[in-house]
């Protein structure tokens, strides 16, 4: 039975800040369940990210013609009022970057960062309960003496220990959408492997739906039971993820999975 | 707290080389105070004499050390001209200028910070650019002339101050207020114009960093995401500006002060020079040096307490 929690309908996202309008995302359509972790692959370029900020409201921006629908619950984000989007960004839907090294803010503590989402959405607690929930939720992100954590500066943490800090800070309002852009791209292979377990077990334990956006497949079939290739802007194909691994249909899927370095296929095989 | 103590002793053994530099400097300049004091037509015996009794025959070090000692204590010695302590000299005309350049400075900040952040955030229309354009002129206008433009605008035409005039802080300071907002005008008026620019600049390369994306996301508006993110770091390098120009408003003040007519350390200064009454100009020059250093020392733990990356690997 299926409980629908995000669907896009016909996304279409052009540039327009050249001469000619250049489109990054075209008629992109797709649907994710409660509880479920959907993948989307694709090469740097296809649209991937272009379709996360879209999802998560970042994408307001005059030089961008945006077109389509996406429903997150019954609001439609892209014409929702900023105050509507507000209310959702940070409470219902929390994203994850790329880049854990420049993604928090420099001069700010990691506790005050965590926090920031309820100070917004849920003013009604007190300090006292906010710091309780920032130091379980940086516990949850499996990071060791969170109170010590809580009281240091982002430069002063390694580049893994603030990926689970930008995960903390986007979990700490129970989303119900967690969508995870490229989180493992800047770490190394085994922090990469660590931040993929940290994200299924935030989706075992509170049945957040994640939206894992790579172009390393080995990660994304570990991952998601079902994914979604893209390739300049288009979904080229769509399915389950053992499916699409053992039987790709399309030859740029095949192309994909035969670019998987060779030793990772031995020790998945 | 270890990297405040390390700036502390740097900024001490800064005070004391320009102590120094400034008693050797005048210690080799042609001319002492026996001279001033008998004028150049006396014999030389005579002035052997004084020099013995005044005690300028002993080592260079040990009337180093003396002097400095002295200083110390608040005894500037005497001014040759006026044969008055210097410390009293000083001690009238200080609150003078320390208080033109404070006014200076609260104006600088009162304007350039609101300016700096709505420039930015309408760069590129009409209202930035031409924000910008003024803001050039003003950053290419020495103080000096635009002290004698507001003279002319305000003083002669409007007739809004009396050019020229001035009352004592000690007879009422409101009016003593009145009279240094236009020389404060003339001196704040180019720095406003380099930290708008500054402020400006250093907003819209903050916007554009990642961390924004992440304010955005959490459900920030504009404003939270201006205030509580953007502008703390934005404001890294314009604390720097103006931990310099608040040096630069106590020495900017010098030259104003005879524009506008006003009897502040510059005057003293001023004179002191023409005269060659050295331990004015000694006591005069230690004071601003130390003023700056200490201004500098103030700014360095600001900003530390403004960017924590600054304290580690800082040695």
């Amino acid at each position: 039975m299926e409980d629908l929690l995000l669907e896009i309908k016909d996304l279409n996202i052009e540039f327009h800040d050249h001469d000619a309008p250049e489109r990054v995302v075209s008629g992109l359509s797709m649907r994710l369940n409660r509880g479920e972790i959907l993948g989307i692959v694709g090469e740097s370029g296809s649209g991937k990210s272009m379709t996360a900020m879209a999802i998560a409201g970042l994408l307001r921006r005059h030089d961008m013609k945006i077109s389509g629908e996406i429903y997150f619950e019954g609001t439609e984000i892209l014409h929702a009022g900023r105050s509507e989007l507000r209310r959702l960004q940070g409470d219902d839907i929390g994203i994850i970057f790329q880049e854990p090294m420049t993604s928090l803010n420099p001069v700010k503590k990691i506790g005050w960062q965590v926090e920031e989402s309820l100070r917004i959405h849920r003013p009604q607690l007190s300090r006292e309960q906010r710091y309780a929930l920032a130091i379980e939720c940086l516990k949850s992100v499996e990071l060791d003496e969170p109170e010590v954590i809580y009281k240091k500066y982002p430069h002063e943490l390694s580049g893994g220990m603030r990926q689970r800090v930008m995960t903390a800070s986007a979990m700490i309002c129970d989303p119900r959408l967690l969508i995870a852009d490229e989180p493992t791209t800047a770490l190394d292979v085994t922090i990469q492997l660590q931040i993929v377990k940290l994200l299924q077990k935030l989706n075992r334990e509170k049945n957040t739906s994640i939206l894992f956006i790579s172009h390393d497949l080995s990660l994304v079939r570990k991952l998601c039971g079902r994914i979604l290739v893209m390739h300049d802007g288009r979904v080229v194909e769509e399915g389950d993820s053992h499916e699409i691994f053992t039987h790709p249909r399309q030859a740029y899927t095949k192309e994909l999975i035969g670019a998987i370095p060779r030793m990772e296929k031995l020790q998945q095989f | 707290m270890k990297y405040a103590a390390k700036k502390l002793v740097t900024m001490l053994i800064t005070l004391l080389s320009i102590s120094f530099l400034v008693y050797f400097a005048f210690d080799i300049i042609p001319g002492d105070a026996a001279l001033a004091a008998l004028g150049t037509d006396s014999t030389p015996e005579r002035l052997e004499a004084l020099r013995e009794q005044l005690g300028l025959n002993r080592p260079f070090l040990e009337r180093y050390f003396e002097w400095l000692a002295n200083f110390v204590r608040g005894d500037f010695g005497v001014s040759y001209k006026y044969k008055m302590p210097v410390a009293d000299m000083i001690s009238s005309k200080l609150p003078i200028t320390v208080m033109m350049a404070l006014i200076s400075f609260a104006m600088m900040v009162v304007v350039s910070l609101p300016l700096g952040v709505y420039t930015a955030m309408n760069s590129g229309r009409r209202i930035d650019r031409l924000i910008m354009v003024v803001n050039q002129i003003m950053m290419s206008v020495p103080h000096f002339f635009m002290g004698i433009v507001l003279t002319y605008i305000f003083g002669l035409v409007l007739k809004l101050f009396t050019p020229g005039g001035f009352v004592s802080y000690e007879t009422d300071f409101w009016r003593f207020i009145s009279y240094l907002i236009f020389p404060c005008i003339a001196i704040a008026l180019p720095k406003i114009a380099m930290s708008v620019k500054l402020l400006r600049g250093s907003c819209i390369e903050e916007a554009a960093k990642d961390y924004v994306r992440t304010a955005y996301s959490k459900g920030n508006d504009t404003r939270g995401v201006l205030y509580k993110h953007v502008l703390r770091n934005a404001m890294i390098p314009v604390i720097t500006l103006w931990g310099m120009t608040l040096a630069d408003m106590l020495v900017g003040s010098i030259v104003i002060e005879q524009v506008f007519n006003i009897p502040g350390i510059g005057r003293i200064l001023l004179t002191s020079i023409s005269y060659r009454d050295y331990p004015v100009v000694e006591a005069v020059i230690v004071l601003i040096a130390a003023v700056v250093i200490v201004t500098n020392f103030c700014v360095d733990i600001i900003y530390q307490i403004a960017d924590p990356r600054i304290s580690v690997g800082g040695r």
